[in-house]
């Protein structure tokens, strides 16, 4: 097992380092932050020795071939420095304290949804091909089709809306966007961020369940009508009994493919999220970076989801291997 | 059911559920079924009936196959048609009647820019039907060779080997790629020569599951007789693909390229949402929804409607089709 895990760690990080340099060297070539320089207001350019000196400090010289910047963004990233923040940005801010900043916000969402998404989808799913034809499963099968076919922004507006008439109606209501309220001190800004994260993780973990239900729905379904669920119920075990020791860890395997690529889904997922619940996150860095020219920051991002998506597969393939015992 | 993209249906579990259920099986409960008079209705009580016919009976029967077309084919001709009658143009500014409801001129009311909300869900459907049908033809045309390629060589010898691991280390490598953030990259520099640049690139990042799918599959009919055959007589490999293995795996083809038309709207909307996808003169659903007042929920209530009314049926079809396809489906009656 733990010779499988590692030589899948090892395709995994192989798999992020190309990925995190293709997109530098993507980056690089697609955006022109030097442009900032050369405003169509300006009524002099500015002097040759200067613009040099302020595109080498950034490492985003167009006149230095962009494999060599790619190298000295490498040395950099082995040093643990991931450059600093370009484009139209000038403060010269390093990447990693930006990220720094902003991972734990995004990141105790995009955990928190997950984990709720997948534990309330596996138990949908679960129930669902258990007593399939019932109402409930009619009604939990029809609402995860309906969530799967919507975009991210209508489900999030659709849960702003309601938070919105709830609000009209009562006068109480989750705080509508925000993180955190800078007016507020300790444990009033506890209550307040932990009011504040609700809204969000509702729209993460619904998306999550709603896609997990159905795969373990089918998975169930396979894992029912199999031999040794018969034999645990012959050996007289009850259904709920045989069902959690013998059906819930073989129809789980097949699942743990699904998790790896899942964390993934939940950044998109949180960069809407983010947006449009006003959280200084890495998704909403993310599309600034993109939108202000910033190589550097880009890179970044996409260093972070690279290594979120290895975490998350990781785990999935360690859950794989606890679960499955013809991997171990 | 090891491979994440196998998107079979419940209802194939559940048939299997019932061949192996003690209460259902005729030996064990309930009297064998009569073989000497076959119901009325039966298959065996009628003429033989064409592959296209039996489709289309067993596609038909389904309401939400019904319901999914009658809508689809109402959003086309809405896209097509509403924008010559209507009044409004996308970018026609009234700025007297911002952020009011929907009335008798301005039907889905007017958002906080004076835009008619109306004149641009209907041109924007326009640019999203576009959009989804190329994505998915594409997509499945970039899945299809990936994938019969590298099922197809994975048998032959050390080389077969490397290029199917290569391929599947490929698959793998762009499903790591955040797909959103190569997007934004992307989208913008090609959007300044056409919005159609959209469809390859959409294409490009959504190909893997299927590719996945295909090549599992392709790997289980290299084995077969016939392709053995083919081969043994010299057929070239192309040639194999297309005319042994491609027909194989068709209804598969068919249903996920179906299911792609709503991922790709679903993708671009997203990505237009962000202001990465359709730019200014164009309009599609994305940028419609962009314009959204929670306390003016007109704004985004009906394109919103329309956009979720185009997926859900759009995915209604393609499980319809999934189940008339799929001869194993709990709808495989005549």
């Amino acid at each position: 097992m733990v010779r499988f895990i590692s030589i899948r760690v090892l395709t995994y990080v192989i798999l992020v380092f190309l990925a995190t340099s293709f997109a530098y060297l993507l980056a690089a070539s697609l955006m022109h932050p030097e442009e900032v320089l050369y405003p169509p207001i300006a009524t002099k350019p500015v002097p040759e020795g200067t613009a040099q000196a302020y595109l080498n400090a950034r490492n985003i010289n167009p006149d230095v071939p962009v494999f060599q910047r790619y190298a000295n963004w490498l040395g950099g990233l082995v040093r643990g420095d991931l450059g600093v923040t370009t484009g139209t940005n000038k403060e010269l801010s390093p990447v990693l304290e930006v990220l720094k900043q902003r991972i734990p916000i995004s990141l105790r969402l995009v955990v928190l949804g997950t984990v709720i998404g997948t534990v309330l989808g596996v138990a949908v799913g679960m129930l669902t091909a258990v007593r399939r034809h019932s109402l409930g499963d009619r009604g939990a099968t029809l609402l995860s089709f309906v969530i799967v076919s919507l975009p991210t922004p209508v489900v999030i507006l659709v849960v702003q809306q309601i938070n919105q008439a709830i609000q009209n109606r009562t006068g109480f209501g989750l705080p509508a966007i925000n993180p955190v309220n800078p007016l507020l001190h300790g444990w009033d800004a506890f209550l307040y961020e932990s009011k504040a994260i609700v809204m969000p993780t509702i729209v993460l973990a619904i998306f999550a369940a709603a896609s997990y239900s159905r795969y373990m729905k089918v998975t169930t379904l396979d894992v029912l009508g199999s031999d040794y669920l018969r034999t645990a119920r012959a050996k007289g075990l009850t259904r709920g009994r045989a069902m959690n020791r013998h059906g819930l860890r073989m129809a789980l395997i097949p699942m743990g493919q699904y998790f790896a690529f899942a964390v993934g889904s939940a950044f998109t997922g949180s960069l809407f999220v983010e947006l449009m619940f006003n959280w200084q996150g890495v998704g909403r860095y993310a599309v600034s970076a993109v939108g202000i020219a910033d190589i550097n920051g880009t890179a970044g991002v996409v260093l972070y989801t690279g290594i979120l998506t290895l975490l998350s597969a990781t785990f999935a393939d360690f859950l794989q291997g606890i679960l499955d015992p013809r991997i171990r | 059911m090891t491979n994440p993209s196998d998107m079979r249906g419940t209802d194939d579990a559940a048939a299997l559920q019932v061949e192996t259920d003690h209460r259902a099986n005729s030996v064990l409960e309930g009297m064998p079924p009569s073989e000497a008079e076959p119901p009325e209705g039966d298959a065996r009580s009628l003429e033989s009936i064409g592959r296209g016919e039996l489709l289309r009976r067993r596609f038909l029967r389904n309401p939400g196959a019904l319901i999914g077309m009658v809508v689809v084919l109402l959003l086309i001709l809405g896209a097509i048609f509403a924008p010559m009658a209507y009044q409004y143009e996308p970018f026609e500014r009234d700025l007297r009647n911002a952020l009011t409801g929907p009335s008798q001129y301005h039907w889905f009311g007017v958002d906080e820019n004076g835009y008619d909300i109306f004149a641009r869900t209907m041109v924007g459907l326009r640019i999203s039907l576009v959009i989804g049908a190329g994505t998915a033809l594409l997509t499945t045309v970039l899945a299809l060779i990936v994938g019969t390629v590298a099922g197809y060589v994975s048998y032959k010898g050390r080389w077969g080997a490397f290029v199917d691991g290569a391929l599947v280390n490929l698959i793998n490598l762009f499903l790591v790629i955040p797909s959103l953030l190569l997007l934004m990259l992307f989208s913008p520099v090609l959007q300044q020569a056409s919005w159609l640049w959209l469809i390859p690139l959409l294409a490009i990042f959504s190909w893997m599951l299927t590719a996945r799918v295909l090549r599992a599959m392709t790997q289980q009919l290299v084995r077969t007789e016939y392709v053995e055959a083919s081969r043994f007589m010299g057929v070239n490999p192309v040639t194999t693909i297309v005319r042994h293995i491609i027909p194989n795996i068709a209804s598969w083809i068919i249903i996920d390229t179906t299911l792609g038309v709503s991922a790709a709207i679903l993708g671009e909307t997203g990505l237009s949402f962000i202001g990465f996808g359709i730019q200014y003169p164009n309009v599609s659903l994305g940028t419609v929804l962009q314009a959204y007042n929670i306390a003016a929920p007109w704004t985004w209530i009906p394109p919103a409607m329309v956009l979720a009314a185009l997926v859900i049926s759009v995915n209604l079809m393609g499980e319809a089709l999934r189940d008339a396809l799929d001869p194993t489906s709990g709808s495989s009656r005549v």
